[in-house]
């Protein structure tokens, strides 16, 4: 059975499956073909009217984002009439619009600006006044409204009904006096909101958060991948001056669609507020005191050589890169041969069955499928930290980028080192503190709760000096016994491809930019 | 004439939420139908009947019993001329002045009207009798000029007539 | 040609206990719903298709043809809707029958409902007829209790029922789809076609949308078959038809004639010329706001029927037949008719949502003397801007009255423009 068709586009011929519409099948032959209301993940629309082409033996231009392809089917996207077409939209579009490109936060991915300056002509012949709207409306704790750059397409509306079954948003009135709004009273405060913005064509739909903070030309986006849970949404970093100005969805259709939730969107939040451990720290009679790197190094495994091989543990969450992991593991099966390695679980809310995960550990498949247990309830975390209370752990190893549960670093004579990010978690009370890599700062791979490798990547350059938990492990196999270092977290990985089954044909390259399930 | 357009509906809020009697009404109203959606309409004029507009409060009540959210409800009851999202006067009196009225005279029955009530189009007058709307075509061209107060309509209006009909109005 | 020997449709209206069923049945009603229950649906369907019956709404789509679309395999509830949300400025013939005729009315309805196989019929009444909407839910209930409406229609083993479902204002849910949407609970905004109702109608099922005054033809058709009708008229262009004359005319009203009937006839004979004898024709809208004006001399010999209207520029719409004397101003006129559409586009589509207040502004402008050189030439294009690039009609229907305005009297407003004020008020003062 041929479920294809065939059909030319601009004179280029191309076979489709059935119930492509005309503006998919554009697009598959890489036809840029202008759209407002039509976004992929919600249902067609057809109101703006831009996407007019035309095609043979039908009398007017058609919009192309609901034309189903025909076999046989003959269309241009270019050429005078569709020109034309699209012109008179376009005027129709900036008739009423302030067009206010100075100082609208769209500006640079802005659909308007890109289709005015290709489409429109210059000036607008509209004389009357403009019709006046709502300016800078917070409809909900992210998300600011103008209406006056609004052109109703209906996506933010769709988005609300469709994907997040919360409908805050509706269009009132009609014909030139419609306007996008939340009900009086109510707000925009579905756990998604940010991804309205995200799809607003125009400057209509702004986060409260990213406001007239950076012009978007400024950015380097990044890809990278969402820590806030086990899903793993594919996310792009948007970086200047060594910050995260901003985080949008990536799309990927196996993991988040285009979509991101608002606590992952605005995870990077906290990062420029918290204090950070710039450099490596030791308490010495009780004093801290910095110390350089290799100081620091080789006293972590001077003491640790003098513990009990079955008296040192670690608690390793599951932030940690499967990359982190795996050394960790390795330094204790091959130097310690213990296996007090803790993942603690780290469990918030309920699954939405949208995005958003109970399990807030992004790399809690990846600790799973190197073989180390996440330690439901944090039952054995709790015990180890009876233990240390009584004395019979010699030390512990914390390697986490916030509040370890139950550790209580001043309560135990172990003696505990804290590797972390940042100064305001455990590391007040640590014998030995040394620095980390945030969030953006570091590379590496995490499996998410389905099972599929992805790469969080390197966006930012971390203050001083910050060594990831596995060059730290293997700082210490060096010290301890033997290891030949990585240059990469990429040659770590090829490295755990070779050697764990579950990670097997596991490389940067299959991994590519939307990740690769790992072998069941 | 050809003044500033400004978008925004005023919504209100009523004292209190529909009564018993009107969501068991509209429960009956729901049931009539095949889909229950289909009875947002009915369940709006049901609505305006009680509280003589569509309240804030009314519209959640009905949102629930439809199962939609209170946005939709709003941009329904918004979408339809008849549906008043605020309190109107106990007559409105709405004043046909498409084609057919207009040549036969609603131009200067409105601004008798206008005159006669002290308000503008689109106003209440203080008393809270009445309120005074300019619609378009009501499909009584034959008998124009026209204008329907409250479900009546008022047809081969004069102004001595219509003057007489809103003297009889209390 | 153009008189009928006798009147159909609106036979019985002048008898005022017309919409009791008592009286309504002495006087015949129901007698062809009886019959059409014997006959084979198909063969009903046949009889419209050969009458010729088009579609009184105003897009004059063949009834019979129409009826056709509708699946007959599918295993989902088929509808009927009746489309009584009468709002074509000048026109108001169907609110006629359901307040005066609501049983002839309704035979139609069930009859047509029985053929094309539908367990269902929706009547969607505009918001603002409050007395035919009251009155057509007395018929329901009347018909009802005598067992036209329910389960086993008279024996005969169908059953039906009537929803009575009043809109609340809005013009454009006279659009099929528009009213459909409404009649789920939502703003009335049109669908994107395909898929078309027969398909995909209410609730997703197949559904066939008419209006009220095509429907009441379907029991004469029956009853004196199909020839009969057909011979009333034109090919193409036949039957008994409502015509509705407002206006500048001395017998404003609604008139049954044969379709076709010229101009010069419906309005000298039937609605006794000018209301005013000492004025001049100016000009007509010949079947609703959305059909381009005539001029005077356009009228001369003009056969009010769908294809000469259509071949001359205009087209009979809905049969709303709207009469100007020469002391219109053609500019406020146009204004007049662009209010309307500013006021009633849904807003859904760009073109339409802006363009339709554009143009009404523009012309309100230059009818207040602040026309400057050049907005005819912008207003002409930004009609043709609208048309035909939005997802329903309505677009065209504001932009194409516009444009005939501004094409057949451009003079005045030119004179508007550089007079900076109306002639003709310029003129009285």
């Amino acid at each position: 059975m041929s479920d294809k068709i065939k059909l030319t586009i601009d004179g280029r011929q191309i076979e489709v499956e059935k119930g492509t519409t005309v503006l998919q099948a554009a697009g598959s032959l890489g036809l840029d073909v202008p759209r407002y209301c039509y976004h992929p993940g919600l249902t067609i629309a057809g109101n703006c009217r831009i996407c007019l082409v035309d095609i043979e033996k039908m009398p007017k231009l058609v919009t192309s984002c609901t034309a189903i392809a025909a076999d046989g089917m003959v269309v241009s996207t270019k050429g005078p009439k569709v020109e034309d077409g699209r012109r008179a939209v376009m005027e129709f579009l900036l008739a009423n619009h302030p067009l206010d490109c100075p100082i609208c936060d769209q500006a640079g991915e802005c659909r308007l600006q890109d289709y005015s300056f290709q489409h429109g002509q210059g000036g607008s012949r509209f004389e009357e006044e403009k019709v006046r709207g709502l300016k800078q409306e917070p409809v909900g704790p992210h998300v600011v409204l103008d209406t006056e750059r609004c052109i109703v397409c209906t996506r933010c509306v769709r988005f609300c009904q469709e994907v997040t079954g919360t409908g805050e948003l509706g269009v009132f009135d009609r014909g030139v006096r419609s306007y996008i709004g939340v009900f009086p009273g109510q707000q925009l405060d579905n756990p998604y909101s940010g991804n309205t913005v995200d799809i607003c064509p125009v400057g209509a739909l702004t986060l409260s958060e990213f406001r007239f903070k950076k012009r978007v030309w400024e950015l380097r986006n990044v890809p990278s991948i969402c820590g806030s849970c086990a899903r793993g949404c594919n996310v792009d970093l948007g970086t200047a001056d060594n910050r995260i100005w901003r985080i949008t969805p990536r799309e990927n259709q196996h993991v988040n669609r285009w979509w991101i939730c608002d606590e992952g969107r605005l995870s990077y939040e906290p990062l420029d507020v918290r204090p950070r451990l710039i450099e490596a720290q030791a308490r010495r009679d009780g004093k801290v005191s910095p110390v350089r790197w290799p100081e620091a190094l080789d006293l972590l495994a001077a003491r640790l050589k003098e513990c009990r091989p079955e008296a040192v543990a670690a608690i390793a969450p599951a932030t940690l890169t499967v990359e982190d992991l795996y050394m960790v593991k390795r330094f204790f099966s091959e130097v310690l041969k213990s296996e007090r390695i803790i993942v603690p679980e780290k469990l918030r809310g309920k699954d939405d069955g949208i995005l958003i995960r109970a399990d807030k550990s992004p790399n809690a498949a990846g600790a799973r499928l190197l073989g180390l247990e996440v330690d439901a309830g944090n039952h054995r975390l709790a015990a180890l930290m009876e233990e240390a209370h009584a004395g019979r752990i010699d030390a512990i190893l914390v390697m986490t980028d916030g509040q370890v549960p139950f550790l209580d670093a001043a309560g135990v004579n172990s003696f505990v080192c804290v590797i972390t990010p940042f100064a305001d978690g455990p590391v007040a009370t640590a014998d030995l503190a040394l620095p980390a890599p945030a969030y953006g700062e570091f590379e590496g791979t995490w499996v998410n709760f389905e099972g599929r490798a992805q790469r969080v990547r390197r966006a930012l350059t971390p203050p001083g000096v910050a060594l990831e938990g596995w060059r730290v492990m293997e700082e210490l196999m060096r010290r301890m016994g033997t290891v030949a270092p990585s240059a990469t977290a990429g040659d770590l990985l090829a490295e755990i491809a070779a050697k764990v089954p579950s990670f097997a044909g596991i490389t940067v390259r299959t991994i590519g930019a939307l990740g690769v399930q790992v072998p069941s | 004439m050809n003044g500033e357009l400004k978008v925004g509906i005023e919504f209100e809020h009523a004292a209190q939420g529909l009564g018993e009697s009107t969501l068991k009404e509209i429960d009956r109203a729901i049931a009539r139908y095949p889909r229950k959606e289909s009875a947002l309409l009915p369940a709006l004029w049901l609505a305006q009947q009680e509280q003589g507009f569509c309240s804030l409060e009314a519209q959640k009540q009905i949102a629930e019993k439809i199962g939609v959210s209170p946005a939709f409800v709003a941009g329904v009851v918004s979408f339809y001329t008849m549906f008043h999202t605020r309190p109107v006067g106990r007559h409105v009196v709405d004043l046909c002045t498409t084609v057919s009225c207009w040549l036969r005279g609603s131009d200067d029955l409105l601004s008798q009207l206008e005159r006669k009530l002290g308000i503008k189009a689109g106003e209440t007058t203080r008393d809270g009798r009445f309120t005074l709307r300019t619609v378009e075509c009501l499909g009584s061209c034959g008998t124009a000029p026209m204008c329907q107060i409250n479900e009546d309509y008022h047809e081969d209006l004069t102004f001595k007539k219509i003057d007489t009909i809103l003297d009889g109005l209390k | 040609m153009g008189a009928l020997t006798e009147k159909v449709l609106t036979r019985n209206l002048h008898h005022a206990d017309q919409p009791d069923i008592d009286a309504a049945v002495g006087r015949g009603a129901y007698r062809q719903l009886a019959r059409a229950l014997t006959m084979e649906r198909d063969a009903i369907v046949e009889e419209v298709k050969k009458s010729g019956l088009r579609g009184r709404g105003g897009a004059g789509f063949p009834c019979g043809l129409k009826w056709t679309f509708m699946p007959k395999d599918s295993p989902k509830p088929r509808y009927l809707v009746v489309n009584c949300d009468e709002s074509e400025p000048g026109t108001f013939k169907d609110r006629l029958l359901i307040e005066r005729d609501p049983h002839m009315c309704l035979e139609g309805f069930l009859i047509s409902a029985y053929a094309m196989r539908a367990s269902l019929i929706f009547i969607y009444i505009r918001g603002e007829f409050v007395l035919g909407h009251n009155t057509l839910a007395r018929a329901i209930e009347q018909a009802r209790a005598k067992g036209y409406i329910g389960g086993n229609v008279l024996g005969s083993g169908w059953d039906i029922d009537v929803i009575l479902h009043r809109g609340a204002g809005a013009y454009i849910c006279g659009e099929e789809t528009a009213l459909m949407e409404s009649l789920e609970g939502k703003r009335g905004y049109p669908r994107l076609k395909p898929p078309f109702p027969a398909s995909y109608g209410v609730y997703g099922n197949p559904t066939t949308i008419n209006n009220v005054e095509t429907l009441c033809c379907v029991p004469f058709i029956l009853e004196r078959g199909s020839a009969w009708f057909a011979g009333i008229g034109r090919e193409k262009n036949t039957g008994p038809k409502l015509y509705c004359l407002s206006g500048h005319v001395k017998r404003p009203g609604v008139y049954e004639a044969e379709v076709g009937i010229p101009f010069m006839r419906l309005f000298g004979e039937l609605g006794g010329g000018l209301l005013d004898p000492k004025r001049k024709l100016k000009a007509v809208i010949p079947g609703g706001s959305s059909a381009a004006v005539m001029t005077a001399s356009e009228c001369d010999d003009l056969p009010m029927d769908f294809d000469t209207l259509m071949a001359r520029g205009s087209m009979l719409g809905s049969a709303g037949v709207m009469v100007m004397d020469d002391s219109v101003c053609m500019v406020r006129a146009c204004e007049r008719v662009l209010k309307f559409y500013a006021h009633e586009s849904c807003g859904q589509c760009t073109p339409c949502r802006v363009g339709a207040d554009w143009i009404h502004r523009t012309v309100a402008r230059i009818e207040a003397g602040g026309g400057k050189q050049g907005d005819l030439e912008t207003l002409v294009s930004v009609c043709d801007g609208m048309i035909g690039k939005t997802i329903c009609v309505f677009a065209d229907a504001a932009a194409l009255p516009a444009k005939s305005f501004v094409a057949k009297f451009r003079d005045e407003f030119n004179d508007h423009i550089s007079l900076k004020t109306c002639p003709m008020r310029a003129g009285k003062a």
